[in-house]
């Protein structure tokens, strides 16, 4: 390895990286983008699903019931007298379900037999948010009973819920810092894999093949300035994520950068790789966003339970490097420094990266063909 | 130290699937000596310097290159080496300094020692202006310079340099002759790739390879002078150049004849006498004038005498008729990229069944003047038109009446070479019987035949280039624009692509190129000389050739460019 | 017709399916891909919950938490239930993500219940996957809802709810996921095929070729569109059979109105990709830009999550998406039978902002024709 020659080529490089509009624009625009959407766009925080209420009942009581719906933050509610009129408006997506108070809820309600006395419908063809719509209406029905009805027997347990680390339950504190691990699959894999097809593409490989530079150096060479580039972003969404979207940062900085450079070895190597391979600027692109964004959008645990996936997906899961980085990141913003998670993760990282960049430079040519 | 081995080759074969790439080729070659690698397009030389590069490992046979085997260490061969592929990978997004600071670093140039080794890089290449422009925003030629500049930083015992004139100006040719000069003193061995043979001339010696085998080796003169009394001038002949020029070659005693601008070049074939020539130029009124053979005929000669002839697609075309008399006109014609005038108050007027060729060195405006006349850029001032239209927002029937061969190889190589055909045959309207017509016309005309399933760029270069004439011609244009048509390619198939272009014209089309060859700048009948975004000389190539003229002996077309070119810079100062 | 396609037309239109089809790797591109996807996506993405670890800290020595804990055990949706036994302990199983949630038993849990009073129950999940947590602890509600059935075997306990759920009776996430899909693989396929396809001539010097040539702006965009939105039917067309013959889902709507919502899609959706094509300077921007265009496209569609979640102004954004529309179009003639009005309501919209997405690529287009 070469000083003199390591340093021209990453500065070759970095001079590269601030005159391309494209990658300026992956570091530091898309952060912007991507966490702007994820902390509005994407919620995971069920609120204000609009549903209807047939209110068959004009009695003081069921107008109780009624306001109880209208009165929680997750349903916008239209009342309505004839379950008619609900039918079409819940075919054409206006409303996700209903709820249908009875006639004869009074009756029924002296009576005692309140078994099945309101009718809860969902839009299922939706069926996460007939799942929500269902249990918080359900809720809304058994909080009103359980005030409003004497003679019931009080449930034998009572149950107190807390939520660690995210005690109001906002998603865009877990979303959001997923979404860095998403912006730095992308710096490391697919701004690498196309900025080294680029150099086949145009030749440019042909001619520092044969100068002096060791494959190892110009891999070396270009690999550093990503991997800068990729702790600046690092810092930039980080610091985005706290000033600017609120969410809060428990952990230390150095944890974040230390999980962030262990991501970035297997993130480049795996860039290197596919350019070795694609030698073409689609190919690699594509294959780019299937090997590394899709899965560090669906597999790594960002958005879907990795616990819930079929059996095979699960164990593929484990040889991804975001879903790694992904657990650190969420870790580290909400929870705090856990290096006892933090330790054993980042040496995945870093095995996956020892393998992939073996791969790369097997694959590496040292010569054209 | 001259007797020093630098590359000793030692019956080196490659294949590429089917094609047999290098076929058992050995050779030495010693320091302080420039060696020519010449011959046809896929000869192989390509593989050739790759090879010697380090870059592809020969299938058998051994290359020991600076005393490395290649097969053993092709890194550490790579200092010891300098190598200019054909297409130099500068990195365009960095600038011209930048370009050279890396190579520097990369070469391992001594930080003290860069600074004096820069300038005299850019005072041998003129870039010294240019220092602050990004690689991308330099034209052809001085990209290809500062590529050579890039490959000459250090001190190599070995320089492989692969056509590194292509697209450059005779200018810049000096230039890079000078480079190339300066350092063989030193005693560095340099192996030149090229197919213009003038620049083979000016080699120590030369490997002329066919099919990847060596044909000739030892020095241009030898070969050349197996051609002694060979060589005429067919002087005196007016009018009908190009009809006569493919009559003669059919006569069985001509190896090979050219235009050279009022004049034909023939030479004989093998043991005929001159007699017959001189009695066919008696009976023309014209004359004939023995001249020295040059290395473009020994190397035609070699290779089985040129075979081009008729062109029989010409043949079929009809009489290009109509009574407008300036086919392609440029008025006063400007373009302003900013505060950059690249088109400067140009005005010409081209008639029908011309060649107009327009010249100039790389930067002068050419492509410009050009692409607005193809309706390709708008124009800023004055007006430029084809047949009456200015054809930016031309209507397609104006558009029909233009063929058009682009100077970087522009045909879909995602498309097999039948699609391709087919495609252009459709995108100028041609449908039913009469597109398969067209189409197996030119297949039968281009002898495409074996490729049609081919990828394009598959092909060697100069069946690219018969492709992509065959796409502009399908539609049988009255007007043809040739944007650099011959760059790079060989003699041979030089010659077969102007007996088609000379048959169009004797039809009545009309045909505009640019071109940085000065052959090929004989073919015309009149050239425009652009320097600085303005035409500075327009006249026949003879008349050129005579204004420049300042000895007793007729300067070639080269001379006649670079005397005009100095002349006019000398003007401005 | 025969004057529409002309000989120049079809030639343009051959080339670019050419273009795309004729090398092979570029047709696995486009083929495994989406296979990939569907499968992935109809098994992995669920927002189902099941197969989890929960902690289980009981800290009562009576008969009733190990009741619960008997009740707990028998959900499908707990896979392994790891028992701890001190404060430190249960902190390090949710650090270290051994479990998404854990239940604690006072110790006087039994006592309470014993005594015809409540026990109460405390449930922690990892805020970290707030939202899987969320849903293990509304079952585990559930469960504890029925405890009072279990106590008293003999009382019917009242429940008041009835719950229908419509259109799709078991909550079959598939139902969901695999129609919508084929809108949103025939939006990457069709989007970076066009996006591509201005782009790459130009980098490779073809265009100039194109330019000189007789074909007007229109030939050209008309011909750049047509495979990329045949080859977008044809995936989603894929799709949709899979999702009726592989996952049974119903399809109980129009076919034909589902076709024509489905061409009105990829038209709007390769005009934009054409929009993206003709500011593209190279193949690269174009791959980056269609992926900046694409990603917000996806995620505010409402396939994600639900619209009415988002922020007003991005509700109104979801609305100009092709996307938006198609995912309802398809959700709606699979599982609801939706009537022809409203889905030509929707349909009605894509067209709109196809045609305005048209008028601007041809406008760009055309600018950089000149």
């Amino acid at each position: 390895m070469n000083i003199i020659r390591l340093m021209a080529l990453m500065r070759k490089e970095s001079l590269q990286i601030v005159r391309d509009p494209a990658a300026i624009a992956i570091a530091f625009v898309l952060p912007v983008l991507l966490l702007i959407l994820f902390s509005t766009a994407i919620s995971l925080d069920i609120k204000q699903i609009p549903i209807a209420l047939v209110q068959k009942s004009t009695s003081t009581r069921a107008a109780s019931l009624a306001a109880a719906f209208t009165g929680t933050k997750y349903f916008k509610v239209t009342v309505v007298r004839n379950k008619k009129v609900v039918v079409d408006p819940l075919i054409a997506n206006e409303i996700n379900g209903f709820v249908e108070i009875p006639g004869d809820f009074d009756q029924k309600l002296a009576s005692g037999d309140i078994d099945g006395l309101i009718h809860i419908v969902t839009d299922a063809s939706q069926p996460n948010t007939a799942a929500f719509v269902s249990n918080y209406a359900r809720m809304v029905v058994s909080t009103w009973v359980a005030s409003h009805v004497s003679g019931l027997a009080a449930s034998p347990v009572a149950i107190t819920s807390r939520v660690w680390f995210n005690p109001d339950v906002e998603s865009k504190n877990f979303l959001v810092p997923g979404a860095i691990g998403i912006v730095m699959t992308m710096i490391g894999t697919l701004l690498t894999a196309l900025v080294i097809a680029r150099e086949w593409e145009r030749g440019s490989m042909e001619a520092l093949l044969s100068t002096p530079a060791r494959s190892a150096e110009i891999l070396v060479g270009k690999m550093l300035p990503y991997f800068i580039l990729g702790l600046i972003t690092t810092l930039f969404a980080a610091g985005l994520a706290q000033w600017v979207f609120n969410v809060p940062m428990r952990g230390s900085w150095f944890a974040l950068l230390s999980l962030s450079a262990a991501f970035l070895l297997p993130a480049l190597a795996q860039g290197l790789l596919i350019s070795t391979l694609a030698k073409n600027q689609f190919i690699a692109s594509v294959l780019a966003l299937l090997s590394a964004f899709l899965p560090a959008f669906l597999l790594s645990g960002f958005l879907f339970e990795i616990d819930s996936m079929p059996t095979v997906i699960q164990w593929f899961t484990a040889l991804l490097a975001v879903k790694y980085y992904i657990i650190g990141l969420q870790t580290v913003f909400i929870a705090g420094d856990v290096w006892s998670l933090f330790l054993p993760n980042i040496g995945f990282m870093l095995l996956i990266g020892a393998v992939m960049m073996f791969l790369a430079k097997l694959k590496t040519p040292t010569r054209l063909e | 130290m001259t007797s020093e081995t630098v590359v000793e080759l030692s019956e080196v074969t490659k294949r590429f699937g089917s094609v047999q790439a290098v076929a058992g080729v050995s050779a030495s070659i010693p320091a302080g000596r420039l060696i020519g690698l010449v011959g046809p397009d896929g000869a192989g030389k390509t593989t050739l310097m790759r090879i010697m590069a380090g870059l592809i490992l020969p299938a058998s046979g051994r290359a020991v290159v600076v005393g490395h085997d290649s097969a053993d260490d092709n890194e550490s061969l790579a200092d010891d080496i300098g190598y200019m592929p054909q297409q130099f990978g500068l990195y365009e997004d960095l600038t011209v300094q930048e370009n050279l600071q890396l190579y520097a670093d990369l070469r391992g140039v001594a930080r003290k020692k860069q600074a004096e080794t820069f300038a005299t890089l850019l005072r041998l290449t003129r870039l010294a202006k240019f220092t602050g422009r990004l690689a991308g925003r330099l034209s052809g030629g001085m990209k290809q310079k500062l590529g050579l500049a890039c490959a000459l930083m250090a001190r190599p015992k070995l320089l492989l340099l692969d056509e590194p004139s292509v697209g450059v100006d005779p200018v810049s040719r000096q230039d890079l002759w000078a480079m190339v000069e300066d350092l063989l003193k030193g005693g560095m061995a340099v192996v030149w790739a090229t197919s213009y043979l003038d620049e083979a001339e000016r080699c120590s010696s030369v490997f002329l390879l066919s099919e990847g085998k060596v044909l000739y080796s030892g020095a241009p003169k030898k070969l050349t002078d197996r051609l002694e009394g060979r060589s005429f001038l067919l002087r005196g002949i007016v009018t009908q150049r190009r009809k006569l020029l493919a009559d003669l070659m059919e006569q069985t005693f001509i190896s090979d004849a050219v235009v050279h601008g009022e004049s034909i070049r023939v030479v004989l074939h093998e043991g005929r006498s001159p007699e017959e020539l001189g009695k066919l130029a008696t009976s023309l009124g014209g004359k004939i004038e023995a001249v020295p053979p040059r290395f473009e005929d020994a190397f035609i000669d070699l290779l089985g005498g040129s075979s081009s002839r008729r062109s029989r697609i010409a043949e079929k075309m009809p009489e290009v008729t109509g009574s407008e008399t300036n086919i392609i006109a440029c008025d006063h014609l400007t373009k302003k990229f900013g505060n950059f005038t690249a088109t400067d108050n140009v005005s010409f007027a081209v008639g029908r069944g011309e060649i107009f060729g327009l010249l100039g060195p790389n930067g002068a405006g050419k492509s410009t003047t050009f692409k607005m006349l193809c309706g390709l850029l708008s124009i800023t001032e004055g007006s430029a038109t084809v047949g009456g239209h200015e054809l930016l927002n031309a209507s397609k029937k104006a558009k029909l009446s233009l063929g058009y061969m682009a100077q970087k190889f522009s045909l879909y190589g995602l498309l097999s070479v039948k699609q391709n055909l087919d495609f252009f045959a459709g995108v100028y309207g041609l449908s039913g019987k009469v597109k398969k017509e067209r189409i197996a016309e030119v297949i039968d005309a281009f002898s495409l035949g074996p490729f049609l399933n081919s990828d394009p760029a598959k092909l060697s270069l100069g069946y690219r280039q018969r492709l992509a004439l065959a796409c502009a011609i399908m539609h049988r244009p009255p007007v043809l624009f040739l944007d650099e048509p011959t760059s790079g390619v060989d003699p041979i198939t030089r010659r077969e692509f102007w007996s088609h272009i000379n048959g169009f014209v004797s039809k009545g089309m009309t045909v505009m190129v640019t071109t940085h060859f000065m052959e090929e700048a004989e073919y015309c009948d009149r050239i425009g000389l652009m320097y600085a975004a303005k035409i500075i000389a327009l006249d026949t190539p003879d008349a050129l050739k005579k204004g420049a003229q300042q000895g007793p002996e007729e300067p070639t077309m080269e001379e006649a460019f670079i005397h005009l070119i100095k002349q006019q810079e000398e003007q401005q100062i | 017709m025969k004057t529409f396609l002309t000989p120049a037309l079809r030639a343009q239109v051959v080339k670019e399916f050419l273009s795309i089809m004729r090398d092979k790797k570029t047709r696995l591109i486009i083929i495994i891909p989406p296979l990939v996807q569907l499968f992935v996506f109809a098994y992995a993405v669920t927002l189902e919950v099941n197969n989890i670890s929960i902690a289980v800290y009981n800290k009562d020595n009576g008969s009733q938490a190990g009741r619960f804990i008997a009740q707990l055990s028998r959900a499908s949706f707990i896979k392994e239930m790891r028992s701890v036994y001190s404060e430190s302990a249960l902190r390090e199983e949710i650090n270290m993500r051994h479990s998404i949630l854990a239940v604690v038993f006072p110790a006087d849990f039994s006592r309470k219940i014993d005594g015809g009073g409540q026990g109460k129950l405390l449930l922690i999940s990892d805020g970290r996957r707030a939202n899987s947590a969320q849903v293990a602890a509304g079952y585990i509600q559930e469960i504890a809802g029925k405890f009072a059935q279990v106590l008293h075997p003999e009382i019917k306990v009242p429940d008041p709810t009835v719950v229908r759920h419509w259109f799709n009776e078991n909550l079959t996430y598939q139902w969901y996921v695999v129609p919508g899909l084929s809108g949103i693989i025939s939006l990457l396929i069709t989007f970076i095929l066009t996006a591509l396809s201005i782009a790459r001539e130009r980098e490779l010097g073809t265009f100039d070729q194109l330019l000189v040539s007789p074909c007007s702006s229109w030939e050209i965009i008309l011909a750049k569109m047509t495979p990329s939105i045949v080859i977008g039917m044809a995936l989603a067309n894929a799709i949709i059979a899979a999702a009726v013959f592989i996952f049974h889902v119903p399809l109980l709507g129009s076919f034909v109105l589902l076709e024509i919502g489905l061409l009105i899609f990829t038209i709007a959706i390769a005009s934009m990709g054409l929009v993206v094509s003709a500011l593209a300077a190279t193949q690269q921007q174009a791959v980056l830009g269609s992926f900046a265009v694409i990603v917000p496209i996806i995620l505010c569609s409402g396939f994600a999550t639900p619209i009415a979640n988002m922020p007003q102004i991005l509700q109104y954004i979801a609305q100009g998406i092709p996307l938006t529309h198609y995912i309802i179009i398809a959700e709606g003639l699979f599982m609801k039978a939706m009537p022809a009005f409203i889905v030509w309501q929707h349909i009605g919209a894509m067209a709109v902002i196809a045609l305005v997405c048209l008028l601007v690529s041809t406008s760009v287009v055309r600018k950089t024709l000149q």
